[in-house]
């Protein structure tokens, strides 16, 4: 794992779901996929500071959208995951997978 | 003004002009009322406080004291030579440079919110201010106001420099 950027729980969700939702990744829909998915609703400030690290680290990239008058006439920002960024969370997630394996955990078939 | 433009504003302080309309435009495509508007702008500036911030904001308050230290001398003499009614305002006024430089100090730091810093220190001014440790205390309290307004004007100069 030397060299690979460390990623917290939070970053591995915003991560996640900004890869399930493809081109359409923009600071609402990625909010809304988070609470959909793990049912946890993202404080503003802590989803775009993280946002905004996993940017800094090279994990991700964004781009601005056209104006919209549905927005105020602001942009929006999209957001994809880069080459890093995907294997930052491919090796993230096999960690979890080791770390799991022969676990009896309650709930979970495969554990 | 609408509160769009005055979170914009807010925000902008803090990160690049588009990436604040971009948190704004979110909050208004999700309709939030007032109150959460409001209060996701405050929880974007408390994020956004970095741990190089803050250290940044206690280094501000150190080199305050440093420059408090060299002007002592100064309301030292007045203290001496002065009624007392004058060198009460000699200490107050000499305050105001003190900030000045604080403001240029914090300027020249390379990072990237100087007002952030600058809010803070003023936030830790005050609270020295109120706990009445001396005259310095208050003063510096009292002329946080000119700290701000310095601090604004040169950041200010130096976007529009490296805009241009």
């Amino acid at each position: 794992m030397a060299g690979a950027a460390y990623l917290g729980e939070f970053e591995q969700i915003v991560l996640l779901a900004i890869l399930r939702l493809g081109d359409g990744a923009y600071g609402v829909t990625i909010g809304a996929e988070i609470q959909k998915q793990t049912g946890r609703v993202p404080v503003s400030g802590a989803l775009y500071t993280t946002l905004d690290r996993l940017e800094e680290k090279g994990l991700l990239s964004s781009a601005m959208g056209d104006p919209t008058s549905q927005r105020g006439g602001r942009a929006k920002r999209f957001f994809t995951v880069t080459g890093t960024g995907l294997a930052a969370i491919t090796q993230a997630q096999r960690s979890y997978q080791n770390l799991m394996k022969g676990l009896r955990l309650p709930g979970l078939e495969h554990a | 003004m609408h509160r769009q433009t005055i979170g914009e504003w807010i925000l902008g302080r803090l990160m690049t002009q588009d990436h604040a309309a971009a948190i704004v435009g979110d909050l208004e495509e999700n309709g939030v009322s007032h109150m959460r508007f409001w209060l996701a702008i405050a929880s974007n500036v408390i994020h956004s406080i970095s741990r190089a911030t803050a250290m940044a904001a206690v280094k501000g308050c150190l080199v305050q004291f440093a420059f408090t230290l060299l002007l002592s001398p100064v309301v030292t003499v007045a203290f001496y030579f002065l009624p007392l009614r004058y060198f009460l305002w000699i200490g107050a006024i000499s305050i105001l440079p003190v900030q000045i430089f604080t403001a240029f100090w914090i300027t020249r730091q390379k990072q990237k919110q100087p007002l952030l810093i600058c809010l803070m220190i003023v936030l830790i001014d005050c609270a020295l201010g109120l706990l009445k440790i001396n005259n310095v205390s208050i003063n510096m309290a009292i002329w946080s106001i000119p700290l701000l307004l310095a601090t604004i004007a040169i950041d200010r100069r130096n976007r529009q420099k490296s805009i241009a």
